[in-house]
This record gives structure tokens, sequence and C-alpha cells, in this order.
């Protein structure tokens, strides 16, 4: 059974639908270059569009029609993609703790939802507004905007592709993207210190079969963050007493 | 194995990945503070690693575009002005495109 709605619920919708917007103009060019990738693929464009809803993973979904494409096997194709959505195991971990509290439904859903820009901001808003019924109508307004949009738009990329103008570079819409997402994240020194880290590593470690740097690389940042903490929290940074 | 076999087992597979821990926590398994803590650096880590690598690797090799590079910079400052997703994407996107075709 879900939660009444409330007047909390509703302020809280109308927030996610604000804080939403953005992202959704960031998701929309990715979208796109998924939808035209498609058309120019060997996959069957019904297939290569239904990846969307399968696997809701922009990045993967481009990697499988990538490998697809490249000959590689499907082993390798499947490892790839998998390796890439790795990260949605620690976006997972984080929100367990919200997510628990939630009605079994709503669950399911966001959890299906789960996403990199939907994680952010259920994480930032489950930050600063620790109600049940505000975090729920927060999250599924979100999660559920974001997935429909690329459900939307990837339809639309695979219509219009062909019609963007040559001068657009629509493949910097990916780093754009995720340019984007992570530098609000980057707010303190062990998030800044897990990002520069975690860029670093991924950045050394690009030899490893494609998107094993970035597991790595994540890890890695999340031990250095983790490790500034401790060092802040056992007083030993000189820094602190002056906070 | 066909196309659509493969995006199902990724499917199947990410889903597996996403819902681990919300199924975990639901059994009863407890979250610290201190593993709170330690999770709220998993944006910043993992977005940042992704970002970098789709930045500067390309098929497994350094791929230095600068125009990319610059507008990438561009956007992240055009961020730090307006606090603006939306705008900081569209600052990219334009910066890009002018860059492109200057360099």
């Amino acid at each position: 059974m879900g939660f009444p709605a409330s007047s909390t619920s509703r302020r809280a919708a109308a927030q996610a639908l604000r804080d939403v917007i953005p992202f959704l103009i960031a998701v929309v060019p990715v979208a796109i270059v998924y939808g035209f990738a498609v058309t120019e693929s060997i996959v069957d464009n019904i297939i290569g569009l239904s990846g969307s809803w399968i696997v809701l993973g922009g990045a993967s979904q481009l990697s499988i029609i990538d490998s697809i494409d490249s000959n590689a096997s499907a082993g390798l194709t499947i490892a790839t993609a998998t390796m890439i959505n790795l990260r949605f195991a620690l976006y997972s971990a984080a929100l367990a703790p919200t997510y628990a509290r939630y009605p079994l439904i709503q669950r399911v859903w966001l959890t299906y939802t789960l996403t990199d820009q939907g994680a952010a901001l259920v994480m930032a808003h489950d930050e600063t507004d620790p109600d049940d019924r505000a975090g729920l109508a927060y999250a599924l307004v979100a999660c559920t905007a974001i997935t429909s949009t690329w459900w939307v738009a990837t339809i639309l990329g695979a219509a219009l592709g062909a019609t963007i103008p040559d001068n657009i570079d629509m493949a910097f819409a990916m780093p754009l993207m995720f340019i984007v997402l992570a530098i609000p994240t980057l707010k303190d020194r062990p998030s800044l210190v897990a990002g520069l880290v975690g860029a670093g590593v991924a950045l050394a470690a690009k030899d490893l079969p494609q998107g094993a740097n970035i597991v790595i690389g994540g890890l890695a940042g999340i031990m250095a963050g983790r490790a500034v903490q401790i060092h802040t929290d056992s007083g030993a940074d000189p820094t602190r007493s002056r906070r | 194995m066909s196309h659509l076999a493969i995006f199902l087992v990724v499917g199947a597979l990410t889903l597996v990945i996403r819902g681990w821990a919300v199924v975990a926590v639901g059994l009863g398994f407890e979250v610290t503070p201190a593993m709170t803590r330690t999770l709220r650096l998993v944006g910043p880590a993992v977005l940042s690693a992704i970002a970098a690598n789709s930045l500067f690797v390309s098929d497994g090799h350094f791929s230095a575009n600068w125009a990319w590079c610059l507008a990438a910079l561009i956007a992240a400052a055009s961020w730090l002005k307006w606090r603006s997703g939306g705008i900081s994407f569209v600052t990219g996107f334009v910066a890009v495109s002018i860059l492109t075709q200057l360099m």
C-alpha cells in the first residue's frame, strides 16, 4: 500500500519536476545519439530501440551496438555492457536504505528506473529532506520522467537522426552529460579527492577491457575519498580545527 | 546468440545489479552511518571516472580532442557560474560546435 497523497508529496513532486528538467535536457541528446546509432547499426531497429526499456542504460546500450557492429563475441558484448552497468550496484547500495522504507511496488519500479541522473537527484534530495512521503514522491517523479524521456527520445533519434546538421557534434553529448552530472557532486574535500582519483585511475587503467577501468577507477576513488574522511575524523587534518 | 538475446541477458544482469542492495536491505542487512558516508562518494568517484574515460579515451587509446576538452572546461565553468545543468549542457554544445569549426 502506498503512502497517501499529501501536500508534502505534491510539493516534492513539483520540486522533482523542476529539478529534473536540466537533466532531461541533458538526456535527450544522448538518447537521440543512441537512436541514430541504432539506425546506422546492423542491429534490427526494433531490437535496438527495445534496448532502451530492456537495459535502460545509455552507455551500455551504445556499447552493445558498438560491439555487435565490431563483430565482437556475444560473451564479450555482454561482459562489456554489464561491467559498464556495475556502477548501478553502487547507486543501489547508496539508495537501498531509503528505498527499503517504500512500498514494494514503488520499490520495484524505482529499482528498475535507477539511472545515473535519477540516483544523483534522489541522493541529493534525500540529504536535504528525509521525509518518506516527500522522498517517495520526489523519486517516483524524477526517475519516471528520466526513464520515459529516454524511451521517447531514443525513438525520436531513430526517426530524426538523419536530419541532424553535420556541424553539431552529437558524440560530445556523452562526455558532456557525465561532466555536468559529476561536477555538482564534487562539493567537499573527500568528494573532490574521490572524483580526481576516480578519473585518474580510470585513465591509467584504460588498457583494461572496456568498462573495467571505470569500475576500478570508481572503486579507487571511493577508497581515496573514504581515506580522507577517516583522516579528517581522526583529527589529524590540521585544517579541521578551523571548520 | 541473437541480438535480442544479448539485450535480454544484459537487461537481466543489469536489473540484478540495480536491485541487489535494495533486496539485501529489505532482508534485514543493515547499512551503518560509516557505510552511508562512504556510499556518498560513489557519485563523484564513478561519474568522474566515466566523464574522464569518455572525454579522453577512445577505443582503448588516449584521444585528446582539444575542442572537446575546451568545451568541457567551458561547460564546467558555466555550471560553477549558474549552477544549472541545462545551461551547462547547452553552453557545452554551443562551445564544441564553435570550437570544432575553429580548430
